[in-house]
């Protein structure tokens, strides 16, 4: 058995599936997502095992696939974040217009992303991002929005500008090697500016794909315009890509020769090109959790919070030792549940209510009790409180960019985290929390395919909180392809005690005295409970004597953080979208002005023909 | 269970308990004081004690629904769970601060922030939200100098380990960290301003503007245990301040001591500055004490 073959023989079959059977909605969704968690299963099972299994596939000397556990890492992440996004969708793009087209076009783009994660060689990895890209951006036309053509020309355009670096790149490679193969590649063959120019170009296009700032102008519309359970999908995996990219070319295949050519000029015994990548990474994380602090729409609020999170991952990359490398991949897990979890519930909620903006919602905490559990263990890991999975990557990642003494970008990244306890809470608070609108009294719980697909993840994050040192097994298992020293465990599972230079955090421990203190405290808290418990009305607040009703304004929610936005105007005055949006509105401009040199006038043409000939004639004379 | 860690929980009961009755007569001194300043007695020594056993004992629940009944559970969760990774000193004094490092403490130190900002938004009183959305943009101020002097003290001492941060100070009030380091040390002060919630920083509850805010819909047991997490808290806090800076303490009685010099220094500005708009202290944090805090970061790297 060729297990590749197999794979893709399972996503193809399911590929057929989406389009033989879009009339019959059920069977489809069911083939969908028995032939995504097969080849999951399939996946899982054969992950880093040494087994009879043949792993390596090649076509026509040009085309190289392996399975192996660095591309295995991803492919998990990749399918199991879309099964639950299938899942999610089979209620939320129910009776939608674009419903048989967007699982035509989500299969494709999985089918891109599968194929590029486990090439070995440029050709088929640039041919699996194109068809990824055009997969994803075919999948944003298929929402109900009216700006979905505006935000998805623009995420094609801009994606297009990253695969145009990208090309350039693998062709200067092809051009010196004359063989596309990653294993083929030498630095010896180029000089070290050309290796320099090289690592830019790729990560350019890499960093595109990650929303890295400056280059993250599509992200917000982007995601918020998408079908929102595939935006779940759009930033839990496939964001994740510009991740896998940067890893394996600036440590898998180019890089770990390039860095150590280019090397010789550093900074903190840091190559400027790895430093200039942790401060992108910082400035990303500090201005996307920025934005999202201030943010309106909720859609753009996660969005913008994608945007931030995918800079802790960058900075890994960046740091590159062994604990920040632990950290990115780490993160790549945790970010990949949490912010799967909060668009699926995102999606529930704008399905049952219509509302998306955060001043129009409040107060379904009884409406949408599992959904609220979900986002309320997504959003304590996304802060990185300890008991739970999100605080691995922010030990991990301190404590290695502390040892680096990268000391002032650690310090931002920290105020980056602490901002997102501003939004995290907004998103909470203006959700479930506070006062119900009277509208939205009758609000169903979110549907049971989208209640299994957003508390999943939760379950995955809670366990990781506990036992983070079964994934960092995994993340070793990674490291060790690359090269790069690996985490040190002990052997128990229980064993949990993190130690490096600086610090030390047992998580095991820990979690089990904070669940130790919580159970003690409602023991006791029940035991004194003769009292009677009074459970009061919404309305039924201090309101210093004043009478209020349903339609009294009671919710504080519109312009949650206005302190932050009076405080900070000069700031948030200039943003990159800004900017974009005048080169695009010049470039407008300009290309009204050039079309107006058809006039539709007969002789104007001509007079312009004659000049043309007379200037071309001059030339050529001359 | 060895004799050891028997040995260690019970101080670690007796550290928590102690804690608590430490920082009531803290808080009922510091009314006194205040009180004094605006020419009043101010109430006995023994009110709040009076005033949390009245609210234990009271016989009904208020509540708007299963976050702000579980709200407060949670918040003395995360207190009790940050106030067991401080060291009070060495050996069981230690407590479970193995467990542990100063990033860890900083982060496990929101737990109970969050719950409580949880419960107060179950509550449904936009006063509350709008404490708890100046709380958190506080936070968001003090984190910033609070950072920049823990990363220096990190760096110069190469470990994140509180324990190894105290045991470096030992031998005189020279090897003080506030000393030795006295640019961190001022940086470390001011972030305290913000951390204690004392007066021109205490735009949450400003009672005159937003009716006590976060406090507005919690009453009889919900406040009780909230005044327990809150004086446990500040004990904590001040704890890991003197651990850091000002040389831990040999002693119980002498940590004692620090601790009250230390709660008096935010307590006596408050007294004399009037409050900030929560613009202003957004803007204060992140200017001269942000300033102040990357200099000495410079130094500590250089």
């Amino acid at each position: 058995m060729n297990i590749l073959r197999t794979i893709a023989l399972i996503l193809s079959l399911g590929f057929l599936s989406s389009i033989l059977f879009y009339k019959i909605r059920a069977l489809r969704n069911i083939l969908l997502i028995a032939s995504l968690s097969s080849a999951l299963a399939l996946v899982i099972k054969y992950f880093g095992a040494l087994s009879t299994v043949k792993r390596e596939f090649s076509y026509a000397h040009l085309f190289y696939f392996k399975f192996d556990t660095f591309s295995n890492f991803f492919i998990v992440l990749i399918l199991g974040v879309a099964v639950l996004a299938v899942l999610a969708s089979w209620n939320y793009m129910k009776e939608k217009s674009g419903e048989t087209f967007f699982y035509i076009f989500f299969m494709l783009t999985i089918i891109g992303m599968v194929a590029l994660v486990y090439s070995r060689d440029m050709l088929s990895f640039f041919i699996g991002w194109e068809v990824m890209t055009i997969g994803s951006f075919l999948v944003i036309l298929q929402s109900d929005e009216k700006e979905r053509f505006k935000f998805g020309l623009r995420y094609f355009i801009i994606s297009l500008m990253g695969a145009y670096s990208l090309l350039w790149a693998i062709l200067t490679i092809y051009n010196k090697t004359h063989n596309f193969k990653f294993s083929s590649f030498n630095a010896s063959l180029f000089s070290p500016s050309e290796l320099t120019i090289l690592l830019i170009t790729i990560s350019i296009g890499f960093l595109i794909k990650a929303a890295a700032m400056p280059f993250h102008t599509w992200a917000p519309g982007a995601y918020s315009r998408s079908p929102l359970t595939f935006t779940a999908f759009f930033s839990g995996a496939m964001s994740k890509m510009g991740i896998y990219g940067l890893f394996i070319f600036l440590y898998g295949t180019i890089g770990s020769f390039a860095i150590a050519k280019t090397g010789d000029i550093t900074f903190f015994q840091t190559s400027y090109f790895m430093y200039t990548l942790v401060w992108i990474g910082v400035i990303t994380a500090a201005f996307g959790t920025l934005r999202a602090i201030l943010a309106e729409d909720i859609r753009v609020m996660l969005a913008y919070s994608s945007v931030g999170q995918l800079g802790y991952m960058i900075i890994g990359i960046g740091v590159g030792t062994t604990l920040g490398l632990t950290a990115t991949l780490f993160h790549v897990v945790t970010h990949g549940l949490f912010k799967t979890s909060l668009f699926i519930v995102l999606a529930a909620v704008i399905h049952r209510t219509g509302k998306t903006k955060f001043h129009e919602l409040g107060g379904l905490i009884n409406n949408m009790p599992i959904a609220f559990i979900a986002t309320l263990i997504s959003i304590m890991t996304l802060a990185g409180i300890p008991p739970l999975g999100g605080f691995a990557t922010k030990w991990l990642l301190y404590e290695a960019m502390i040892e680096k003494k990268m000391v002032f970008a650690t310090a931002i990244t920290m105020l980056a985290s602490v901002g997102a306890f501003l939004y995290v809470y907004r998103l909470i608070h203006n959700l479930f929390l506070g006062q119900r609108k009277p509208e939205h009294d009758d609000v169903k719980p979110a549907p049971l395919t989208m209640q299994i697909a957003m508390i999943l993840p939760a379950l995955g994050m809670i366990f990781l909180g506990f036992f983070p040192n079964l994934l960092i097994k995994y993340t070793n298992l990674f490291l060790n392809l690359i090269d790069i020293k690996t985490f040190k465990l002990g052997k128990a599972i229980t064993d949990t005690n993190f130690t490096n230079s600086y610090g030390y955090w047992n998580a095991f421990y820990l979690g089990s005295a904070v669940m130790a203190i919580f159970i003690f405290a409602v023991i006791y808290y029940n035991l004194q409970r003769r009292a009677k418990i009074y459970k009061v009305d919404q309305l039924d607040i201090y309101t210093a004597g004043e009478y209020v009703t349903r339609e009294t304004p009671l919710n504080y929610s519109y312009n949650f953080y206005g302190f932050v936005s009076d405080a900070l105007n000069p700031l948030l005055k200039r943003s990159m979208t800004g900017f974009v949006t005048r080169i695009s509105k010049e470039f407008i401009a300009l290309s009204d002005f050039v079309r107006r040199i058809y006039t539709g006038n007969g002789q104007h043409y001509a007079i312009f023909t004659m000049i043309f000939t007379i200037i071309t004639l001059i030339y050529f004379l001359s | 269970m060895s004799t050891d860690s028997i040995y260690r929980l019970l101080v670690t009961i007796s550290v928590i308990l102690g804690s608590v009755i430490y920082g009531f007569i803290t808080m009922s001194l510091s009314r006194r004081i205040t009180a004094r300043v605006q020419n009043r007695i101010g109430p006995p020594l023994k009110q709040p004690f009076i005033d949390v056993i009245k609210l234990y004992s009271k016989r009904t629940f208020v509540t708007h629904g299963i976050m702000q009944t579980l709200g407060p559970i949670f918040m003395m969760t995360g207190v009790i769970s940050t106030l067991i990774l401080i060291p009070y000193g060495t050996g069981y004094l230690s407590l479970y601060s193995k467990n542990g490092d100063l990033i860890t403490i900083l982060y496990i130190m929101t737990f109970g922030q969050l719950a409580m900002a949880l419960a107060v938004g179950q509550g449904g009183n936009p006063n509350g939200a709008i404490g708890v959305a100046r709380g958190l943009t506080r936070m968001l101020g003090y984190e910033l100098p609070l950072v920049l002097a823990l990363i220096a003290l990190i760096v110069l001492n190469h470990s994140a380990d509180v324990n190894v941060i105290i045991a470096n100070q030992q031998g005189g009030i020279a090897n003080w960290n506030a000393v030795k380091h006295p640019i961190v040390g001022i940086t470390a002060l001011l972030a305290l301003l913000g951390m204690m919630g004392n007066q021109p920083f205490d735009n949450p509850s400003a009672p005159a503007e937003v009716a006590s805010g976060p406090m507005g819909e919690f009453g009889g047991k919900f406040m009780a245990i909230m005044m327990t997490s809150h004086a446990m808290f500040v004990v904590a806090k001040l704890v890991l301040l003197v651990g850091l800076f000002f040389g831990g303490a040999s002693n119980l009685f002498v940590l004692a001591i620090k601790i009250f010099l230390l709660y008096l220094y935010p307590l006596f500005i408050g007294l004399s500055f009037p409050r900030f708009a929560m613009e202003d202290t957004l803007l204060f944090f992140w200017k001269w004490p942000t300033l102040i805090g990357f200099i000495g970061l410079a130094m500590a790297i250089f």
